[in-house]
């Protein structure tokens, strides 16, 4: 095998990953961490107040970013899922296990910070906006492939998970399409999402610094979770008994 | 091609000996679709307002009924190990499979939908419309959901899941459907809504058995 794809066959073994895995998470936490207090602060204490909204939009430094997140994850999962079912790279099984719990948080705050902006601007915490709507069923998306794993016999599970999040994220642009032509069906009924003037730079600067920060913050979460399944699932492993004794005595 | 078509047979025979199995869906879907009027009043204007999502909906769950343990018998008895070893191409298999499935449950409730729809006070024109969304719409279902009970055919219990599983599939199909009679109705042209179901339908025949026999070989380890 060629050196180009060391790397790439390198991130099979688990204990590697393990290892570097603390390098990247202790890296994504600290940057993900320094760049949402900055984000924040000047989000909230520096940016200008809206002519429109008042204060109340100050809740798009968290709505935005957490739904950026939520589709973005969703993408990662299902490259995660061709990964494993082309190269059966089983960190990439293990990826997906840790990766949907997050997502389902993420979308589900999206939804709520959704809701919590909704009532000020619109007058109301929910409408069945095409948005809204696609949020939510891919909210359901996430809670069908967690489900999925527990029900079926462990050494198949992680390959029907993949196949479930490859085909759910094919479908997640027709329906977000017929989900959108749905909604101008009824178009009378529905408030629209207010367009927005475009944004001055003293409020968008610190918009993409939070998304920035957010998705550093994923990935600590991920792998997180990730290491700590793998210690899990290797627990049997020489190095995963040694780590487990060095760090924890046990 | 012979041998499909036993096996084709095969599967009506046997669908046709436990009839009461195979009529569950459209009972169902009767039942739920004469509970709506129970529960929300007979309010003719209302009836007639909700009628084509009330029976897409409905029909989509006796469809979930129909694909509950597909395969999981197959799975069972040695059915799925000759599909797997024969040389015929398993998503020709399953596609057979789900002719058939289609044909004895999901067919029936076809059938009886735009009766339903009368009854709750659409016009004539307009129920021929919902049976056509459904005879294009429950097909292009039954195969996204077959992938689902596809992939819970080694569950236990997977009615449940299956649902979740492959409900927020299902949206574009009902989206359509139900979109589609209830435009006619209020007297838009609908020729480029049940292309669009076509195409649905045509996509979904194209991809999804290849889907299918992957989640089939992925489950049974082979």
């Amino acid at each position: 095998m060629s050196r180009s794809w060391q790397w790439f066959h390198r991130w099979g073994s688990s204990p590697y990953v393990f290892r570097v895995g603390r390098r990247w998470q202790i890296g994504l936490g600290s940057i993900g961490a320094t760049l949402l207090l900055i984000g924040w602060f000047w989000g909230l204490a520096i940016a200008p107040v809206d002519y429109q909204q008042g204060n109340s939009y100050r809740i798009i430094f968290l709505h935005v970013p957490v739904a950026f997140l939520a589709q973005s994850l969703y993408m990662g999962l299902a490259v995660a899922g061709v990964v494993l079912l082309v190269w059966k790279m089983k960190i990439a099984d293990v990826a997906i296990q840790a990766g949907l719990p997050v997502g389902a948080v993420i979308t589900f705050l999206a939804l709520v910070t959704g809701a919590i902006w909704g009532k000020p601007t619109w007058g109301t915490y929910w409408v069945w906006d095409a948005r809204l709507t696609s949020m939510l069923i891919l909210l359901f998306l996430y809670l069908g492939a967690m489900a999925l794993r527990p029900a079926l016999p462990a050494d198949v599970a992680g390959k029907a998970v993949a196949l479930l999040v490859i085909v759910g994220v094919i479908n997640i642009p027709i329906i977000k399409y017929s989900v959108e032509w749905w909604n101008t069906l009824h178009q009378g009924e529905t408030l629209k999402l207010t367009e927005r003037p475009a944004m001055p730079a003293s409020m968008w600067m610190p918009l993409v610094v939070s998304i920035l920060a957010f998705y550093c913050l994923a990935g600590y979460w991920v792998l997180k979770r990730l290491r700590t399944l793998l210690l899990v699932r290797e627990s049997k492993a020489s190095w995963a008994r040694e780590y487990v004794e060095q760090h924890h005595g046990l | 091609m012979s041998r499909l078509w036993q096996c084709f047979k095969r599967d009506l025979a046997l669908n046709w000996n436990d009839l009461g199995a195979a009529l569950r869906p459209v009972m169902f879907f009767a039942l739920v679709a004469v509970s709506f009027p129970l529960g929300m009043g007979a309010d003719p204007q209302l009836l007639r307002d909700v009628a084509p999502g009330l029976v897409w909906v409905a029909a989509l769950l006796a469809v979930l009924l129909a694909l509950d343990g597909l395969f999981r018998e197959d799975v069972l008895d040695g059915t799925l190990e000759q599909w797997l070893l024969s040389d015929l191409p398993l998503s020709i298999t399953v596609l057979m499979r789900l002719g058939a499935q289609w044909v004895s449950n999901v067919l029936p409730v076809v059938l009886l939908a735009p009766l339903i729809a009368l009854a709750l006070g659409i016009s004539a024109p307009t129920a021929g419309i919902l049976w056509l969304t459904l005879m294009l719409g429950t097909p292009t279902v039954l195969l996204l959901g077959s992938l689902g009970s596809a992939l819970l055919a080694p569950a236990r219990s997977g009615s449940g899941l299956l649902g979740l599983l492959v409900l927020p599939l299902f949206i574009p199909i009902l989206v359509f459907g139900a979109g589609t009679t209830m435009a006619h109705a209020s007297g838009v042209e609908v020729s480029a809504q049940l292309a669009l179901l076509a195409a649905m339908f045509v996509g979904a025949l194209s991809l999804l058995p290849a889907a299918i026999a992957a989640a089939l070989r992925i489950v049974t380890g082979g």
